[in-house]
């Protein structure tokens, strides 16, 4: 393993492959995008956010991919589009963070938990349709543009809902989610991949639901990576 | 009241301080922006001016020599006001980010309400029009002219104080 400022200076020169993360506020992105060449990265406070886009050049195999992590808010959809705009000069691939309205921000906690410690269900499925509409405010964009070359949604979060998979995966392969996206379908890659970039209790309170192992934590990571690559080597 | 705890009216009230700070931060940002790339671009401009200045002197040319001395304190002087704007600007920067964090918060708050939020707040009313105009007049002009990213104050910094010490 060369030393993080070799590995920096090698990415410098390299070609880039574009990846712009999309999702909504507390899905994950950040801590996404850190996982990407940390197995254990450090867990970023639910009170932390990105609140403006940024780059920054990763390499995985042999592949330099600049990723560009955009702010989740309702207010930053501005920026958002500006950081589509930017990407889209040239090729790009887009990694859409989702995480079955499983949202950690600075939320008022009482409508996270209502009375008890529960998750309120209301929460959940709120940040389910916040998701898609997020999605739907780009998508036309997404479609007109012949750069956009592949799209991964990332479902997030796994740790928390790994017992519940067979509603997850219903909800983004063949729900509303799925005929959403079924509009970019021409493009090809529109895959679904579980993930879990840290394992941790949902506002540090709700626990884990234990099903979702650091071993599969790991063979989902090496998924996406293998996804990311196998999305820049396929021919255009 | 709502489920925020604040009735409606208070919100609005809070959406309206904040975003009048925010408004305000970012005119003096933008003021102290402008100083700092047009008084770089002057002392960058005065240093080839300098040397010009320095190839006249000579034993007999004490005038030259002054004046070149004169040109030299002038750059160390803006130069070292510049690092002082960019000390001031980015405190302010980060009192302004501090800001738009808590509009940027309240507003994502209502949105993600199950009972659709305060339309007069993440609707389409004047409010919150003005609102997401002024997070993203904030967000356009919240770097520094000329240099674009992050590191811009610290390109702003290294060339000011290469040329205290080129003077």
């Amino acid at each position: 393993m060369k030393p993080y400022a070799i590995r920096k200076v090698v990415a410098f020169f390299k070609s880039k492959n574009r990846v712009l993360v999309l999702g909504s506020t507390g899905v994950g992105k950040s801590e996404l995008a850190l996982s990407l060449t940390n197995l254990l990265p450090e867990t970023i406070s639910y009170l932390d956010r990105t609140a403006f886009a940024k780059s920054d050049d990763i390499q995985i195999g042999k592949k330099v991919f600049r990723v560009v992590d955009t702010p989740g808010q309702s207010a930053s959809a501005a920026d958002r589009l500006q950081a589509l705009r930017e990407v889209s000069a040239k090729p790009y691939g887009v990694i859409n963070v989702v995480s079955y309205g499983y949202h950690e921000y600075r939320a008022d906690l009482r409508t996270v938990f209502g009375r008890g410690t529960s998750i309120a269900p209301q929460f959940l499925s709120r940040h389910r349709e916040i998701e898609m509409e997020q999605l739907n405010a780009i998508l036309p964009q997404l479609e007109a543009d012949a750069n956009m070359r592949w799209f991964l949604t990332v479902i997030n979060k796994a740790d928390l809902w790994w017992a519940d998979r067979v509603n997850v995966f219903a909800h983004y392969q063949t729900g509303p989610y799925a005929d959403l996206l079924s509009r970019l379908v021409a493009r090809g890659g529109l895959a679904s991949l579980e993930y879990s970039s840290v394992n941790h209790p949902f506002y540090g309170k709700a626990p884990t639901d234990g099903t979702f192992s650091d071993v599969d934590r790991r063979r989902a990571r090496e998924q996406l990576l293998a996804s990311m690559i196998t999305a820049v080597a396929r021919p255009t | 009241m709502s489920s925020t705890g604040r009735s409606e009216g208070e919100r609005q009230e809070i959406v309206a301080y904040l975003l009048d700070r925010v408004t305000r931060f970012s005119f003096r940002l933008r003021q102290i922006a402008a100083l700092i790339s047009a008084l770089t671009v002057l002392n960058v401009l005065s240093v080839p001016m300098s040397f010009w200045l320095g190839s006249e002197i000579s034993a007999e040319n004490l005038e030259a020599s002054t004046t070149r001395l004169i040109a030299l304190l002038w750059i160390s002087f803006v130069a070292v006001s510049v690092v002082t704007f960019l000390i001031l600007w980015d405190r302010s920067r980060k009192r302004a980010d501090a800001f738009f964090d808590e509009v940027s918060d309240l507003i994502q708050r209502e949105y993600s309400r199950s009972d659709g939020g305060d339309q007069r707040i993440v609707g389409d009313t004047q409010l919150a029009v003005e609102t997401r105009l002024s997070l993203k007049e904030y967000r356009n002009f919240r770097g520094l002219p000329l240099v674009p990213g992050e590191s811009a104050p610290a390109i702003y910094f290294v060339v000011n104080v290469a040329l205290i010490v080129a003077a």
